[in-house]
């Protein structure tokens, strides 16, 4: 059989091939898919300007803006620094609020400003798009007041201490 | 088809409307601009002085610009044919003429500089929801000699204001209220020893705003159609005019010269406002619209009123990106 690798080709070629191959697959992987739901918003326009506000940071790969049910899902690049304040932060200064922000399961080190006892999983991960396990992050600026309310209702049964640096974050004001 | 199946099918559509739309051409909403974005917008109305049969323009370019994402401020250059820059010498006479063909038309000429903030200091947010309520204050310094007794702080007097603004969006309603106060200050010209002053007024808009089109989106390009009413309701001290500290009392001009006499009183109007609206590519937003009265009238302007005004907005991003196709 001539087509037969090591034949055609000798091991060694192919074995570079394959390094090179791993080369560049390997910073396609270093990327997570963060999910955020926006409140406050409707129309394309604000859409637009979130997505804008968002596609400035620097660990941001790629941001998809589900127009009818205002869900972001942002390709962050964790071979660098990823700050989900700043994810955060982006959503506040397009003038709107964070409904609810979930990252991957688990949180990947790089990930700043995440401490354990800003994520749970409160409940399972619904909607049918999500393909791996998340984590709602809990905070005041991670979660809208009514929702965040829940939250602490729900943690108080479980003997949790809320997140109390969160307490200081106010960017839905 | 019966008057209930009408009845039904209208509320039907109406339910199935997906979002609404709070772009008010008229009225400022609560929401501000977003952190480092301006706006910029072209403005013209026009409207048939029918006294004199002449067309009247107003050019208005508007640059907005969001300082944070609660505070934004903007300021409105307006060019116009509607006054002169000064009186003349006989003030009766250009008082009772100047509305007629015979009197020489006004020059187009910069009528004036207005300088406005908006700071938005409540909000609540939900899915497709929002409660927003903000303050605004304005100044205007106006280069023409307005005669009107209604105060205008879009480039017609010089003067300050501010006010509050309430609006709430919901998926099938997007209702805008705004309570507002304008101080005119006076225009006075030395040279004939003649001060006139504007009354001062109060206003409240109510605007309601409808996305009649897409039902769904399918991606940023989608060309949005959105109706608007917005009812302005003004009412107004009447004016005050000196020539060599005399004041004139212009009573006897109800009989004498009953359309000076009602520019120079005081007086309440609702004006309904009729827009239609386009956005394209998610940035660009086109507005047609005239103005009809209500209840009594301006006498600033003429009725109907069209005005068509192009906005788009500059993100001042620093890495500035295509954006991608939205569905996922």
């Amino acid at each position: 059989m001539s087509f037969l690798p090591g034949k055609i080709v000798p091991y060694s070629v192919l074995k570079i091939l394959v390094y090179c191959m791993w080369l560049v697959y390997m910073p396609v992987q270093a990327q997570d898919t963060v999910r955020i739901q926006i409140d406050g918003m409707t129309c394309s326009l604000c859409s637009r300007n979130v997505q804008q506000q968002i596609q400035q940071l620097q660990f941001v790969k790629k941001v998809w803006l589900q127009l009818n049910t205002n869900v972001a899902e942002v390709i962050v690049d964790t071979s660098r620094s990823v700050s989900i304040e700043a994810l955060a932060k982006a959503v506040y200064n397009a003038g709107f609020t964070v409904g609810k922000f979930l990252v991957p399961i688990p949180p990947n080190p790089r990930y700043s400003g995440i401490y354990s006892y800003q994520y749970i999983s409160i409940q399972p991960p619904s909607g049918q798009f999500m393909t791996t396990g998340y984590y709602t992050l809990v905070g005041k600026a991670y979660m809208n007041q009514e929702a965040y309310k829940k939250v602490k209702r729900a943690l108080k049964g479980m003997h949790y201490i809320p997140p109390v640096n969160n307490e200081k974050i106010l960017y839905y004001q | 088809m019966s008057y209930r199946w009408i009845i039904f099918l209208t509320l039907s559509y109406i339910s199935n409307l997906s979002v609404a739309q709070e772009l008010f051409p008229y009225a400022e909403a609560a929401s501000t601009l977003a952190k480092g974005t301006g706006q910029a917008r072209l403005m013209f109305m026009n409207f048939k002085e029918q006294s004199s049969n002449r067309m009247k323009y107003w050019y208005g370019l508007q640059y907005n610009y969001g300082i944070t994402p609660l505070w934004s401020v903007g300021t409105v250059v307006g060019v116009s044919n509607h006054h002169f820059t000064s009186i003349p010498v006989d003030v009766q006479n250009y008082f009772f003429n100047h509305h007629l063909n015979s009197f020489p038309s006004a020059p187009t000429s910069i009528e004036g500089i207005n300088v406005h903030s908006k700071y938005r200091f409540y909000t609540r947010d939900r899915h497709q929801e929002h409660l927003r309520a903000a303050v605004y204050v304005q100044g205007c310094y106006s280069f023409i000699a307005h005669d009107e007794a209604e105060p205008l702080l879009m480039t017609d007097n010089s003067g300050v204001g501010g006010g509050f603004i309430g609006t709430y969006l919901i998926k099938k309603l997007a209702l805008s209220m705004t309570l507002g106060y304008i101080y005119p200050f006076a225009y006075t010209q030395p040279d004939i020893g003649y001060r006139f002053r504007s009354g001062n007024a109060l206003e409240l808009s109510t605007s309601i705003g409808y996305r009649l089109w897409p039902f769904t989106y399918q991606s940023y390009q989608d060309i949005n159609v959105n109706i608007y009413a917005e009812f302005l309701m003004k009412q107004y001290g009447r004016a005050t005019i000196s020539e060599y500290g005399s004041n004139w009392d212009f009573e006897n001009f109800r009989l004498t010269s009953p359309y000076t006499y009602n520019t120079l009183t005081e007086n309440f109007y609702i004006d309904g406002r009729f827009y239609v609206q386009l956005i394209l590519n998610s940035n660009d937003r086109i507005d047609f619209g005239v103005n009809f009265p209500i209840v009594s009238r301006s006498f600033n302007y003429w009725y109907p009123h069209y005005m068509i005004q192009y906005t788009t907005s500059i993100f001042s991003a620093k890495r500035r990106v295509k954006l991608p196709d939205t569905s996922f």
